[in-house]
C-alpha cells in the first residue's frame, strides 16, 4: 500500500518534471524562462538531435555567432525560439517558418555566462529544446557600449546574399544595418541609451513567404540572419520594422546594396 | 522603470573589460598574493654577450604575472641594448637589475618590438632610468590608445600586486626605417617590418653572434595571435627573416630556434587561419560552424590554440566579410 503510494508520488513528480523537462544545464531560471516564452503549460522535451553550434567560451559578448541545425524530423516545425537564460533580454527571436528550414543562424548578445536555448515547436505541440552552456569571459554584451564604438550609418539598409549548397539547396544570409540598442547601456554622463531595435522581419520570395520573425535587442548590432532552404530562393525580399516604426526593405541583387 | 532594470550597466569600455575580467578571475585559481612577488628573472646566455629571459608558455595568470614573452639583451664593449620591456613596470625594473648582474655598462637602448602588453607595458621602467626606448610610431599610437583598457584587463587577470606602479608610457624614439647601432665592437641591426603581425614590428639582429630576436613575428609551439595582422604581409616578412644570416632565433613566444624548421609553427598556422576563414566567408559558412569542430590537427596541441582560434576566427571573418570580391580574390591568390 505504502509502496503503491510512493510509486504514485514518484510518477506525479516525473510527470511534473516532464511538463517542463529536466534542464540539462541545471539552470534555476529555466522554469520561469520556459513558462514565460514557451507557455505555462508547455510540453517540453530536451532534444539532443538539435545541434546548437556556438563557441563554448566567448570573449566578444556583443556578437556571438550561433547556428541551429534542425534535424530532419523537426523540419516541419511550427516555430523556433531562441532564448538566453541570464540575459536582461532573454528572448532573442521567434521564427515562424513557412517552408522547410534546415538551419537558422544569427549573431546574438550574451550578458554573462549562461545556458543558451533553441526551442522548436513540432506540429503536435511539443517543444524540443537544445541547450548549450557558454562561458562568457568578458561580460556585458547587453549592458556595455559596443567595443569599437562604431555608429551604424544607414539604419534599415538590408544586404541579401545567397550561397549554393549541395544538391540545389541554398543558404540565405541577410544583414540588417541597425544599432539594436538594448536600453541597458549607460554612457559616461549617466545617460541611458534608449532601446531601439528591429522588431519584425519578413523573408519571402516569388513563391511566397519563407519565414517571418519577431526579434529583440538580444540580437547583435547589424544582425546577420542565416537560413538554410532545401531549394534556392527566387528574387528574395526582406522587409521589416523597428521599435520606432521605421519600415525597411531589401531586395536580392538590388544595386548598391 | 528603465532605471530599475539597469543593474548591469557600466559606463565605459574599460570598466566593462575590467568587470568582465574580474568575472574571469572566478574561473581561474584564487588570486596569487603577489606582495613581494618577484619574476625571478635570470639571464640565460644564448651566445657570448647575448642573453634571454624566457617567458612562460602559459596564458596570463596570477602565477606568472603576465611574464609570457621572451625578452633579452645584447652587451657590447661600450653599452647595452635591451629587447622588450616585459609586461609590467615591476618586470622592467627587475629586468634592469638582472642585466646589472651581468654588466655595469650603460644600458643605452630598449627596443620594444610592438604594442602588445606582454612586450611593452614595462617600458616605464626604462624611461625612468633614462634609457632610449625605440618603437614603431603606429605601435606607439596603438599602445597609447589601447593601453589603459588593456592594463585594467591585465590587472584583473594577474592581480594588481604585479601591475601596481605600471603606467602606459610612450617610447622616446620612433623608428620607421631599419636602423644600425653599434654597442662597441658590436654592430646590431634593428629591422622594421610593417603591416604583418602588427602595424610595425621591430626585429633585432646581432651581427657578431648572429642571434636574432624576432618578436611576435615568430611564435614557436604557441598559436600566433592575429588581432592586427595582415597574413599575406606577415608571410613575406617570415620569408625575409628566414633568409637573414641568423644562428639562433629568439621568438616572441616559445623556445629558441637553431634552425628555421620552427618557422613552420607560425607560417602553417596563419596560412591555415587565412584559408579556412576565407573559405567560410566565400561559402557563407557561419563563424559558429567554423568554430564548432574545434582546432583541427596538427594545430590543436599548440599552447593557447583553442582561445586563439576562437578570437582569430571572429577577427578575420569580420575583416574578410567586409572586403569586396576583388579584394577577396586577391586574398585567395
Amino acid at each position: 500500500m505504502r509502496s503503491t503510494m510512493l510509486i504514485a508520488v514518484a510518477a506525479l513528480l516525473i510527470t511534473a518534471a516532464n511538463a517542463r523537462g529536466v534542464d540539462p544545464a541545471g539552470s534555476e531560471l529555466w522554469e520561469d524562462l520556459s513558462g514565460a516564452y514557451l507557455g505555462e503549460d508547455a510540453n517540453v522535451t530536451f532534444n539532443d538531435s538539435i545541434r546548437l553550434m556556438m563557441a563554448d567560451r566567448v570573449e566578444s559578448a556583443h556578437e556571438v555567432p550561433i547556428m541551429v541545425k534542425v534535424p530532419h524530423d523537426l523540419r516541419d516545425m511550427q516555430e523556433l525560439v531562441l532564448l538566453v537564460d541570464r540575459n536582461p533580454i532573454q528572448q532573442v527571436a521567434r521564427i515562424t517558418p513557412h517552408r522547410r528550414i534546415e538551419s537558422v543562424g544569427m549573431n546574438i548578445r550574451l550578458e554573462e555566462s549562461t545556458p543558451v536555448r533553441a526551442a522548436i515547436l513540432d506540429p503536435s505541440g511539443i517543444w524540443h529544446v537544445a541547450t548549450k552552456s557558454v562561458l562568457v569571459m568578458s561580460a556585458g554584451g547587453c549592458s556595455s557600449p559596443p567595443p569599437d564604438g562604431a555608429v551604424v550609418a544607414a539604419v534599415g539598409d538590408v544586404n541579401i546574399k545567397q550561397f549554393e549548397r549541395h544538391g540545389g539547396a541554398s543558404r540565405l544570409k541577410v544583414r540588417i544595418h541597425h544599432p539594436m540598442d538594448t536600453g541597458f547601456v549607460v554612457l559616461e554622463d549617466g545617460d541611458v541609451v534608449p532601446p531601439y531595435y528591429v522588431e519584425k522581419v519578413r523573408i519571402e520570395d516569388e513563391r511566397g513567404m519563407i519565414a517571418d520573425m519577431l526579434t529583440w535587442a538580444a540580437m547583435s548590432r547589424d544582425p546577420v540572419i542565416t537560413i538554410d532552404l532545401p531549394t534556392e530562393g527566387q528574387s528574395v525580399r526582406v522587409s521589416g520594422s523597428d521599435s520606432e516604426g521605421l519600415s525597411f526593405e531589401g531586395l536580392e541583387n538590388a544595386p548598391l546594396m | 522603470m528603465k532605471d530599475s532594470r539597469t543593474p548591469l550597466s557600466c559606463s565605459r569600455r574599460a570598466a566593462g573589460l575590467a568587470r568582465a575580467a574580474a568575472c574571469l578571475i572566478l574561473f581561474t585559481t584564487a588570486a596569487w598574493d603577489a606582495v613581494g612577488a618577484s619574476y625571478g628573472l635570470r639571464p640565460q646566455p644564448v651566445a657570448p654577450g647575448v642573453y634571454v629571459f624566457p617567458g612562460s608558455q602559459d596564458a596570463l595568470t596570477p602565477d606568472n604575472g603576465a611574464n609570457i614573452a621572451n625578452t633579452g639583451f645584447i652587451v657590447g664593449s661600450r653599452e647595452v641594448l635591451a629587447i622588450e620591456a616585459g609586461p609590467t613596470r615591476r618586470y622592467g625594473r627587475e629586468m634592469l637589475a638582472a642585466i646589472r648582474s651581468v654588466t655595469d655598462l650603460p644600458i643605452r637602448y630598449a627596443v620594444i618590438t610592438h604594442r602588445h602588453p606582454d612586450h611593452s607595458f614595462g617600458l616605464g621602467a626604462f624611461r625612468e632610468a633614462g634609457i632610449d626606448v625605440l618603437m614603431h610610431p603606429a605601435e606607439a599610437e596603438g599602445l597609447a590608445n589601447e593601453g589603459p583598457a588593456l592594463l585594467e584587463l591585465m590587472t584583473a587577470l594577474v592581480g594588481d600586486a604585479w601591475t601596481q606602479g605600471t603606467t602606459i608610457e610612450a617610447p622616446s624614439e620612433m623608428l620607421t626605417e631599419d636602423r644600425h647601432v653599434d654597442l662597441g665592437d658590436r654592430p646590431v641591426d634593428i629591422l622594421v617590418l610593417e603591416g604583418g603581425h602588427s602595424s610595425g614590428d621591430l626585429v633585432v639582429h646581432d651581427r657578431i653572434s648572429g642571434v636574432a630576436f624576432f618578436g611576435d613575428l615568430l611564435f614557436v609551439g604557441r598559436a600566433a595571435t592575429v588581432p592586427h595582422a595582415d597574413i599575406g604581409a606577415w608571410l613575406m616578412h617570415l620569408d625575409r627573416l628566414e633568409s637573414l644570416p641568423w644562428t639562433k632565433g629568439v621568438p616572441g613566444h616559445g623556445p629558441i630556434l637553431e634552425d628555421p624548421a620552427g618557422f613552420a609553427d607560425t607560417r602553417d598556422w596563419i596560412r591555415f587561419l587565412r584559408s579556412r576563414i576565407l573559405e567560410a566567408v566565400l561559402t557563407g559558412e557561419s563563424p559558429a560552424e567554423v568554430l564548432d569542430p574545434g582546432v583541427p590537427e596538427p594545430f590543436a596541441g599548440m599552447v593557447e590554440a583553442g582561445p586563439t582560434f576562437g578570437r582569430a576566427v571572429l577577427q578575420l571573418y569580420r575583416r574578410y566579410e567586409a572586403m569586396d570580391p576583388a579584394e577577396l580574390d586577391a586574398l585567395a591568390q
